[in-house]
This record gives C-alpha cells, sequence and structure tokens, in this order.
C-alpha cells in the first residue's frame, strides 16, 4: 500500500475515533478528555516536525523553505500551547479557565501560519503554472474577505458585548479574526489545490487547508462557549480542533512523499 | 509518434501534479513555444523542461523540479515507445 493511502487511513481512523469520543456520553470522562488533548498533543508534534524536517529537505532558499519553515514554526508555538493547556488542566485544576499562559503562545503561532501561507499563495500566483486569470486566482480569498467584513461582525457582537473581562474578549475576538485572516489565502490554495487533484500536492494542500478550516470552525465555537457560557459545545469545539489538527498532520506527512525523488 | 511523447511527458508529471494539471501545463507550454501537439519531437524536451521548471519549483521544491525537468529531458534517450 502507498504511503499517502496509508497516511489518509489513518487521519480517517483517528478522526472517527474522535467524532465517537465526543458524541457520546463517556465524553465527560476524563480519560477521554485527556486521550484527546494527547491526540491534538501528537498532531501537532507531527506537523511542527515533519514540516521543520521538511524545510530542512529543501536544500535551496526560497519559496518552499521559507513556507515550510513559516509552518513549522507556527505549528510548534501551537504544540507548545497545547502541552501548556495539558498541564494546566491536568495538573493544575484549571479546566475551563481562561485566558491562560497558553494563549500568548497561539498568538504568535497564527502570525507565522499567515504568514507562510500568504507567502504560499503568492508565489504559486506567480509560477507560471495554468491556475486561471489573476480574478479567478484571487477570488476565493475575496469571497472569504467580503464574508468576513459582513457576517463576522454579526457573529463577533455577542462576543464583544458578553461583559466579560476585557482579555477574555480580546482573545476570543483575536482568534475568529486571525482565522479568517489565514482562511484567506487558505481559500486560494485550496481551489488551486483542487486543480492538482489525483496528484501529490492534493495530498498535501487539500489536508492542510481543510485542517485551517476546521480550526476557524472549533475557534468560532470556542468564542461563543466562553463568552456566553455554552458549555454543551464543548464536545463540538474539541471534536472541530481534534480533527483538524490531525487532517492538518496528513498534509505535513504527505509533503515527505511530494519531495522525495525516488 | 509525436502524440505517445505527449502522454509520456504528462505521465512524467501526473503522480505529483495530478492528471489534469500535469496535461493542462504541458499544452500551455507548447503553446507558449509555438509546438503544436503535431510538431512535438525529443529536440523540443530540454525547452520544454526548462519552461516547466521554476513552476514546479514553487510547489515541489528545486531538487524534485530539478528531477522532474531531467526526466521528461531523459526521455529523448529511451526512444519513441
Amino acid at each position: 500500500m502507498k504511503t499517502p493511502t496509508l497516511v489518509a487511513g489513518l487521519v480517517g481512523f483517528i478522526v472517527s475515533l474522535v467524532a465517537v469520543a465526543c458524541i457520546g456520553p463517556w465524553y465527560s470522562l476524563d480519560i477521554v478528555r485527556n486521550l484527546l488533548a494527547i491526540v491534538k498533543i501528537l498532531s501537532l508534534f507531527a506537523s511542527a516536525l515533519g514540516s521543520l524536517v521538511a524545510s530542512g529537505k529543501i536544500k535551496e532558499s526560497g519559496a518552499q523553505r521559507s513556507v515550510w519553515l513559516g509552518l513549522g514554526i507556527g505549528f510548534s508555538m501551537m504544540f507548545l500551547s497545547q502541552c501548556v493547556l495539558f498541564v494546566e488542566v491536568t495538573f493544575l485544576d484549571m479546566q475551563g479557565v481562561f485566558t491562560t499562559y497558553a494563549d500568548p503562545l497561539f498568538l504568535i503561532s497564527y502570525v507565522f501560519l499567515i504568514w507562510a501561507l500568504i507567502s504560499f499563495s503568492l508565489r504559486s500566483f506567480g509560477s507560471g503554472l495554468p491556475l486561471g486569470s489573476p480574478l479567478a486566482y484571487l477570488s476565493p480569498g475575496l469571497i472569504v474577505l467580503i464574508l468576513f467584513c459582513v457576517g463576522g461582525v454579526f457573529l463577533l457582537y455577542p462576543v464583544i458585548n458578553s461583559g466579560a473581562p476585557n482579555a477574555e474578549v480580546f482573545y476570543n475576538v483575536f482568534y475568529p479574526v486571525a482565522d479568517f485572516i489565514l482562511l484567506v489565502p487558505c481559500a486560494v490554495i485550496l481551489r488551486v489545490s483542487i486543480k492538482f487533484r489525483g496528484g501529490r500536492l492534493w495530498m498535501v494542500w487539500m489536508p492542510l487547508t481543510v485542517g485551517f478550516v476546521l480550526y476557524l470552525l472549533g475557534d468560532l465555537v470556542f468564542a461563543y462557549q466562553v463568552s456566553l457560557n455554552m458549555p454543551w459545545l464543548e464536545p463540538m469545539m474539541n471534536f472541530l480542533f481534534t480533527s483538524g489538527y490531525t487532517v492538518t498532520a496528513g498534509g505535513v506527512l504527505g509533503q515527505f512523499d511530494l519531495i522525495k525523488t525516488e | 509518434m509525436s502524440t505517445s511523447l505527449l502522454d509520456r511527458i504528462i505521465q512524467v508529471l501526473t503522480p505529483d501534479l495530478g492528471l489534469t494539471m500535469a496535461r493542462s501545463s504541458v499544452r500551455m507550454f507548447l503553446k507558449k513555444e509555438n509546438i503544436s501537439v503535431e510538431d512535438l519531437d525529443y529536440k523540443d524536451l530540454p525547452t520544454l523542461a526548462s519552461r516547466l521548471k521554476p513552476g514546479l519549483t514553487v510547489f515541489v521544491g528545486n531538487t524534485k523540479a530539478e528531477h522532474l525537468a531531467a526526466k521528461i529531458i531523459g526521455l529523448k534517450e529511451e526512444g519513441p515507445a
């Protein structure tokens, strides 16, 4: 069996298990939550290490190397923040506490992830491959931007007016806004990756961008759960984050199959 | 002969780019070089490979792009299928 098929199968299997863990009555058990946290940490570790190694394997300096280095640093920061969260919740009894020491690390991770994806989408635009007219190329990103300008205000209005402490409101607004900014290059790359369907590039960028979309949805649910005190949203949020991290890791691992020269 | 050469070039690129992008990339660069599919010959392969390489570098890195370009040029030595 080929490596991409194995990776896709493993990712599908883990996401299915995560879904089962999040929809059943067993979700409230500590062991289930801890296992979900470990899946998140391991997925982010795989993404961080995979991206950094991939960047190291690209000998020449240039677009590909800087993109994977940016992704590697971004995923490393996310990995560290999930580790901090795990310690806080498991050993310091800080379940439900927000904001925590993990948040500044998440904030830094977004800077690198956004930079890497914007850099890649701009470079791919200038690649000379038949990716469509400039308008067709940029249109998915423009649509996301317009949707955010129109819908983002309505989505975040209840969060801003929740009366929560300033730091809490800041992060609850920052995460979805950063996710939407991340979604602009993601939408562009998603459209580009569809043109590569059936190829190894498709197996890298499709899961990566789908994973980021799941992050966005997770952050939106998280903002509502924390700001508007909706604890029943937690299993959904946990599913979106855990499956998002797992799917992203699958995309990063696909990069190794892409850059190998047999 | 030319059609089979075109197919072989596309076959080199398909595992990485997928069939649709491999086909449209090759056809686009042939058009840019004013080479018709019917007139495509082994002597055109270095030109085609050098036109494809910068775009491939963006997506697969320089090492892999060079590898693919060399495989396309290498079709010359294998002769017609």
